[in-house]
């Protein structure tokens, strides 16, 4: 018998123990694989074609992910070899030096990792498939996905992974190299160490994390995070971090010593026993249930923005782009051309059509408190319309009409993209627009939140006196634009399709150099809106997902490894008298706080965060954070009852 | 004879700088070739620790051990372990045996680190399986045997490399009066047949009047010495039996 043949006994007789991490080592194989795979994709990078500013963001994402990866195999790895101290200890006493043991567990260590890299690009082969179809399914983009094997993808996977493994086995090696022999023969009789609670460490913790509320939900209205946005997140999330670690690391005891105070309460058998293993448990758990409810907390942050992005866009997108088609018009025989198209097709009739002018108006923005983005994009001019014009497009738009304004007024429209707007925003304020006639200085009235325009970047629209335009006119640039509404514009892609060729075929007029984009349609700027929000609910969905069963399988490893140790104590229970049925309720009890409370201290924290960021972008979170917590709830509701089932069986048997 | 351990000025503390528990305070032991010693005393003497500190396992706050004329305070890990695999056999209370191997592996556990010869080790395992009893459930697992016959294992484990000193911390605890018997009846063997050196630790006078010499131990120190010379087991018993119970001032329950 050499040790090889140890070796693999010992795997063959623990195949149990060594399942749980060779499934550790799959799992984060399969996420990082399936997700690099999406990358490589060959059909899901034509889907993005015009929109390869996502390529950065999958690099990103795969570049967290594979910190993740080092994350969580370095742990499982830790959390393996530490459960093997006994097997360890009895070859170190037989004489195994640590040399020869921690060579031995290397190898076993690049066999399983070898293992697992293999099953885990095989099932991340058909994860992968499943997960493009979920991709363009909410990029909204209809393809039929092949499954196709990735070579870029295996090589990257397998690069990352070996190189991961490799650090995580030398670890495992060093670890071997730090067990005292001693301990193997002390760890029965173990002496916990009491501690005593300190109110300041509880006022403190409490303090740190009032004060990020506090910071975060008043940042809409405050001077210092309008200037520093991301500096003052950096700091707050730094101090919700800190705070959260004491209140479980230091403060937890001090909560619980002051329940344990309530005698009557106290004395209650599931309490009694509960609470007094919960001191021990939070404080030696406090860095990890840290880090569970920061990763529960963010992950619900960015997947409640990201889902909240995509619900408010497609739900507000009639706002930002108000006509089915904008086309401006070019020559007679395209307009009758595009005409005949419009009215030619049946299953969307046209619901309104009009044809108009306005003027690109080089002008000074210098007076205006806030100058609007579209007045620099469009070379510091402004699109002016006359209140006759409006008037006419406000009727078939379903807006107030506007009463006549004097030759020196303008009312001004706009409607940002992303952010909060004021109403009363450079109202009183002055613009001076410049004509063949000189400068012309006018005074905003009023302030419209909305666009005029369906293009993507909606030019600062000015609306004159019907006088005042005329004057206008001379010596700029007149633009003519056609805005066309269908029915069921939504579903308007065939008809859209038919259009762009007719557009396409046609040359841009030289003297709309200045205008915006020729041809404009709901059902592209939609698809557009689809697609990148569509991008971001599916990585942070993904990454919510990988973070959900990260944290749940660190506490339910966790939760088993102190059940197998608290073996004895739960059989002495039973022993005295406590009906199994009681047992379990006791260990659910405990595995039900250490589930329960990193999960509320993060929703608690998402839900700062995003109401903070709902003041200050004017977006509604309400519903879509709702649904995200639900789920997430729901999803950990399943981890808690897995986890005290396993241990169930474990010390009840 | 030759001297197999011999330990002196033996100090051990536990405990923070704060809080210092002496639990051996100046131990001096010495064992000979082919001797079977006990050591006695009631809980928290500091029999245990004096047993892993012999073994390797634990190092004394200061003093000096040379087993076999080897001074084994200070030596470093890789040393310690060639050492430990050359010289040292251990049995415990709760057998230590991997269940992932059949009685047989591990026996020879020892020699596959010493990495020894196929045929010599399976001659020994069979020899030595036959000498303890338990030749026959040679090819079991662990969990297919009694308690007795799995700290048999154990015992033919410590004694498969021929180590100078086997190392024994409360062998019977865990065994009924039979399965003891027959374990102890084993360590007479293998002490008189192979000359092995035993020292045993146990607070049971039962399997101390089993040895030829028990020490006892009482707050970390040495407290007295009973040799059992020509005299048989009874007699012997009934010595430990009387010095037990002066040791415990009455309170030490032996029955």
């Amino acid at each position: 018998m050499t040790l090889y043949d140890v070796v693999l006994k010992n795997l063959k007789h623990n195949i149990g123990k060594y399942a749980i991490y060779i499934a550790s080592l799959v799992f984060s194989v399969l996420i990082y694989f399936t997700f690099v795979s999406l990358q490589y994709n060959e059909q899901i990078s034509e889907a993005f074609g015009r929109d390869d500013k996502m390529g950065p963001l999958l690099s990103v994402v795969s570049v967290l992910l594979a910190v993740f990866m080092i994350v969580f195999v370095w742990y499982s790895n830790a959390f393996f070899i530490t459960n093997r101290k006994q097997e360890i200890g009895l070859y170190s006493l037989v004489g195994g030096t640590k040399k020869e043991i921690g060579r031995m567990l290397f190898y076993e260590n690049v066999c399983l990792c070898l293992l697992a890299l293999g099953i885990g690009i095989g099932l991340g082969q058909l994860f992968s498939t499943f997960f493009s179809m979920i991709l363009l399914k909410v990029m909204g983009i209809s393809l039929v996905v092949h499954f196709s094997i990735n070579l870029g993808a295996v090589v990257q996977t397998a690069f990352v992974f070996g190189a991961i493994m490799l650090i995580a086995s030398l670890h495992g090696y060093l670890l071997v190299y730090r067990f005292r022999l001693i301990e193997l023969f002390q760890a029965k009789h173990r002496v916990q160490t009491q501690w005593k609670p300190s109110y300041l460490l509880a006022v403190l913790a409490l303090g740190l994390i009032g004060a990020a509320y506090w910071s975060l939900l008043h940042a809409y209205n405050s001077e210092s995070w309008s200037k520093h946005f991301g500096r003052n997140m950096t700091l707050a999330l730094i101090v919700l971090v800190a705070g959260s670690y004491l209140l479980f690391h230091t403060s937890s005891s001090f909560f619980v010593e002051l329940w344990q105070r309530r005698k009557k309460a106290y004395y209650r058998w599931k309490n009694l026993l509960t609470l007094t293993q919960l001191k021990s448990r939070l404080k030696s758990n406090g860095l990890l249930l840290t880090v569970v409810s920061v990763l529960n907390g963010m992950t619900l942050v960015a997947f409640g923005f990201a889902y909240t992005m995509y619900f408010n866009t497609m739900q507000t997108l009639d706002d930002h782009v108000p006509y089915s088609y904008q086309l401006d018009v070019q020559s007679v025989e395209m307009n009758d051309e595009i005409t005949k198209v419009l009215y030619e097709n049946k299953e969307h009739p046209v619901l309104f059509d009009e044809t108009f002018d306005y003027l690109m108006v080089p002008g000074t923005a210098e007076g205006l408190d806030t100058v609007p983005g579209g007045y620099f994009y469009y070379e510091e001019s402004f699109a002016v319309l006359p209140v006759s014009t409006y008037n006419l497009l406000a009727e078939q738009l379903g807006r107030n009409e506007m009463n006549p304004i004097d030759a020196g007024e303008t009312v001004m429209l706009g409607r940002n993209f992303i952010g909060s707007q004021h109403e009363e925003e450079n109202v009183g304020r002055t613009v001076e627009l410049t004509g063949e006639e000189g400068e012309f200085s006018f005074r905003v009235v009023e302030n419209r939140i909305e666009s005029l325009f369906s293009y993507d970047v909606q030019p600062s629209v000015l609306i004159v006196d019907n006088g005042m335009y005329e004057r206008l006119i001379k010596g700029n640039a007149v633009m003519t634009t056609r805005v066309v509404t269908v029915d069921n514009q939504l579903e308007a892609e065939a008809l859209t399709e038919d259009l762009r060729t007719v557009i396409a075929s046609g040359e841009p007029k030289e003297d709309y150099q200045r205008a915006p984009k020729v041809f404009y349609s709901f059902t592209d700027s939609y698809q557009t809106a689809q697609s990148i929000y569509g991008l971001l609910v599916f990585v942070f969905g993904f990454m919510g997902l990988v973070f959900l069963i990260a944290t749940g399988s660190v506490i339910y490893f966790k939760t088993l490894t102190e059940a197998a140790e608290d073996r004895r104590r739960y059989e002495i229970l039973r022993k005295i008298g406590l009906s199994r049925r009681k047992v379990k309720q006791v260990i659910a009890r405990q595995t039900y706080l250490l589930f329960l409370l990193p999960l509320l201290v993060g929703i608690a924290h998402s839900c700062v965060i995003l109401g903070s960021l709902s003041k200050v972008m004017d977006i509604q979170f309400i519903y879509p954070v709702s649904i995200c917590i639900a789920v997430y709830t729901c999803l950990y509701w399943v981890y808690y009852k897995m986890t005290v089932a396993t241990a169930n069986k474990l010390v009840n048997p | 004879m030759e001297i197999v351990v011999e330990a002196k000025g033996i100090h051990k503390v536990f405990g923070t700088k704060t809080n210092l528990i002496p639990v051996l305070e100046g131990v001096d032991v010495t064992v000979h070739e082919g001797e079977f010693v006990g050591i006695m005393g009631p809980s928290g003497a500091g029999k245990t620790t004096l047993l892993n500190i012999i073994a390797t396992i634990d190092q004394p706050t200061s003093g000096s051990i040379r087993i076999d004329g080897t001074e084994i305070t200070g030596m470093r890990d890789e040393p310690l372990s060639e050492f430990r695999r050359s010289n040292l056999g251990f049995i415990f209370q709760d057998y230590n045996l991997l269940d992932s191997l059949t009685i047989r592996e591990n026996i020879m556990l020892p020699l596959a680190f010493a990495n020894q010869s196929y045929v010599t080790t399976d001659l020994k395992v069979n020899e030595i399986a036959e000498k303890l009893g338990i030749a026959p459930i040679l090819e079991r697992y662990p969990f297919e045997t009694s308690g007795g016959q799995k700290q048999r294992t154990a015992a033919a484990r410590a004694i498969i490399h021929n180590p100078k000193l086997v190392l024994a911390d409360e062998p019977t605890g865990a065994l009924d009066s039979k399965a003891s018997m027959d374990l102890l009846t084993a360590f007479q063997m293998m002490n008189r047949e192979y000359r092995t050196t035993i020292l045993m630790v146990t607070h049971d006078a039962f399997a101390a009047s089993f040895c030829d010499r028990v020490i006892f131990m009482k707050d970390g120190r040495l407290f007295t010495e009973l040799v059992k010379g020509d005299k048989d087991r009874k007699w012997f018993f009934d010595q430990l039996v009387t010095t037990l119970s002066s040791l415990g001032g009455g309170r030490y329950d032996v029955i």
